[in-house]
């Protein structure tokens, strides 16, 4: 991308954002510029393309959540990792919208969470195609951290038993 | 591992405790890890009781697709649950229940519409449709002995909760036309309802994030058709001016208690960590105001999350909320009784040492308890599990 286009792109867009949102209203749905889909079709997604899943549970009102969209997902180097490495999933932790899990369950979004453990928001979970799980990280994650994950996840350093995980905190 | 031996211990101590006057039975069971049991409904109406008998509605995958079940369970003696009864004829999903002076009301979602029926004696009436639409979470409660229905729809980009009366004329059932519980233009994501009746006054409980978190609120009238603005129930804590929008408040369940005394439970993420919290919140004006929160988990249960919280009441001094939380390592049931404005102790009431979740409670006007959970065995499939109490 030419560079001097972006930041008239940024503009652009965080026009968007403050237009489609009620004033003085903070919102933590998934970061702005990212094709975040619902789990279940993410797992089917991660399946046929054979991608590693990114999982975020977040939650309406979150600070946590809402400091990671704003710093750490808007670094455009982090952008563009998540977007070509991964299939990119959001949950809303407190939805009750259903899910239909490959095992043919109907669930909650809300018990997605309480069955992954998910504790608080903002949780990120690493997933293998497959959905097991590579790596959980709780609370903001800056841009810094979200690169190394994706490095540790990418460079497959998880399965190395002596490499410990960076989401140990 | 010590943990899960004095849990272990716990649990048996609970059992024994209790044996004396209670009674456990397996509702509905399968070994095939491939099939699913479900007790979700908005408010967790999935159970109700009068003197001579319990109903439990759940749904579950055991034919291949989702369906919902009823079945009923005479109290004399140590009888199980009957045969169940299918609800609807395609998919269906989030049954509820509520005994309303002489009838069980049921009502589930199935093809886009609310259906619904009652249990008069013996006999089932026809199920009559409700309303259509893109519904996605139903909830009952009872006017004297009529049934309050409350759901939440799509609408545009968002939701609105609506609410109607369904009464008994003959051998049949009769709906109301459906009233909006509060302006959709403002309030633009409501979900979650509840339902109840107290002091005269209908009391439709929802929450809405169109503030930027889920707030929980009430709306209250002298009918359907007379509804008052709504009132905040929960208590907002915002820790960060600069990033979100503070705490929220989600699954609310409701329950009158002695003296038409509303009692409001719900979830809670005002912590800081440690997930969500059960809160309650009281009303003696049949939902006007509603006065401080109170946080029913113990100092033991506040290291952990806490999940799918129910109230019940007999209508005079026994309210008991339960839930789930993993405080002993495992995923057990969790009960508090109420006493005046105070929360009891956090009590065990999972029998055994298997993974549960899901509970729901109801009493009889006697004062008899039943709770019924789901218990996964791990690779042996699932199971409802159902617990009473003697007064």
């Amino acid at each position: 991308m030419d560079n001097s286009a972006a930041p008239k792109l940024w503009l652009a867009l965080a026009c968007c954002l403050a237009l489609s949102l009620p004033f003085g209203v903070s919102h933590a749905e998934p970061p702005p510029g990212y094709q975040f889909v619902r789990y279940d079709d993410g797992l089917r997604l991660a399946q046929k393309e054979q991608r590693p899943i990114f999982v975020y549970f977040g939650r309406y009102g979150c600070g946590y959540c809402d400091k990671t969209n704003k710093v750490g997902f808007a670094d455009p180097q982090v952008k563009a990792a998540y977007s070509q490495h991964y299939v990119l999933v959001y949950v809303n932790s407190e939805s009750m919208d259903r899910l239909t899990l490959p095992t043919g369950e109907r669930i909650t979004e809300m018990q997605l969470g309480e069955r992954m453990n998910t504790l608080g928001t903002p949780v990120f979970f690493f997933l293998q195609p497959d959905g097991k799980q590579i790596l959980k990280a709780y609370g903001y994650q800056d841009p810094a951290k979200l690169l190394e994950m994706d490095h540790y996840v990418q460079e497959g350093q998880y399965a190395r038993a002596d490499n410990p995980s960076p989401s140990a905190q | 591992m010590i943990s899960r031996v004095l849990l272990l211990l716990c649990c048996a101590l609970t059992a024994a405790g209790a044996a004396a006057d209670s009674n456990q039975f397996t509702v509905a069971a399968t070994d095939n890890t491939a099939d699913f049991f479900q007790i979700e409904s908005s408010g967790r109406k999935n159970m109700a009781a009068d003197d001579q008998r319990v109903a439990l509605v759940w749904e579950e995958t055991r034919g291949g697709h989702t369906a919902s079940h009823l079945a009923f369970r005479p109290l004399a003696g140590d009888q199980p649950f009957g045969t169940p009864i299918v609800l609807g004829e395609n998919d269906a999903f989030n049954p509820v229940i509520a005994r309303c002076g002489s009838h069980f009301y049921t009502a589930w979602i199935e093809q886009d519409s609310i259906r619904a029926t009652a249990f008069t004696g013996g006999q089932e009436l026809p199920v009559v449709t409700v309303v259509s639409g893109s519904i996605n979470e139903l909830s009952i409660g009872c006017q004297t002995d009529s049934a309050l229905l409350a759901w939440s729809a799509r609408k545009g980009n968002g939701y609105a909760v609506s609410a109607t009366v369904v009464q008994t004329e003959k051998d049949r059932l009769t709906t109301q036309t459906p009233v909006a519980v509060a302006a959709s233009d403002t309030y633009r994501f409501q979900t979650n309802p509840g339902a109840a009746y107290a002091k005269g006054r209908v009391v439709i409980t929802w929450h809405d994030r169109s503030s930027g978190t889920n707030l929980l609120y009430a709306t209250s009238g002298k009918s359907l058709q007379q509804l008052d603005t709504q009132t905040q129930i929960n208590e907002l804590i915002k820790k960060s001016y600069e990033w979100g929008s503070g705490s929220s408040a989600v699954r609310n369940t409701l329950a009158v208690g002695e003296h038409q005394r509303l009692v409001a439970v719900w979830l809670d993420k005002r912590a800081s960590r440690a997930g969500y919290k059960v809160y309650s919140a009281f009303s003696n004006d049949g939902g006007i105001s509603w006065g401080d929160n109170y946080d029913i988990i113990d100092e033991w249960g506040a290291v952990v999350p806490q999940w799918t919280p129910a109230v019940a009441s007999d209508g005079h001094d026994r309210v008991m909320a339960v839930w789930m939380d993993a405080r002993e390592d495992m995923n057990c049931i969790w009960s508090a009784k109420l006493s005046g404005m105070t929360w009891g102790a956090n009590t065990n009431l999972s029998d055994d040492a298997e993974e549960v979740h899901s509970p729901v409670i109801a009493y009889s006007p006697n004062g008899a308890l039943h709770v019924a959970w789901i218990e996964i065995q791990q690779g042996k499939g699932s199971r409802i599990r159902y617990f009473s109490k003697a007064k």
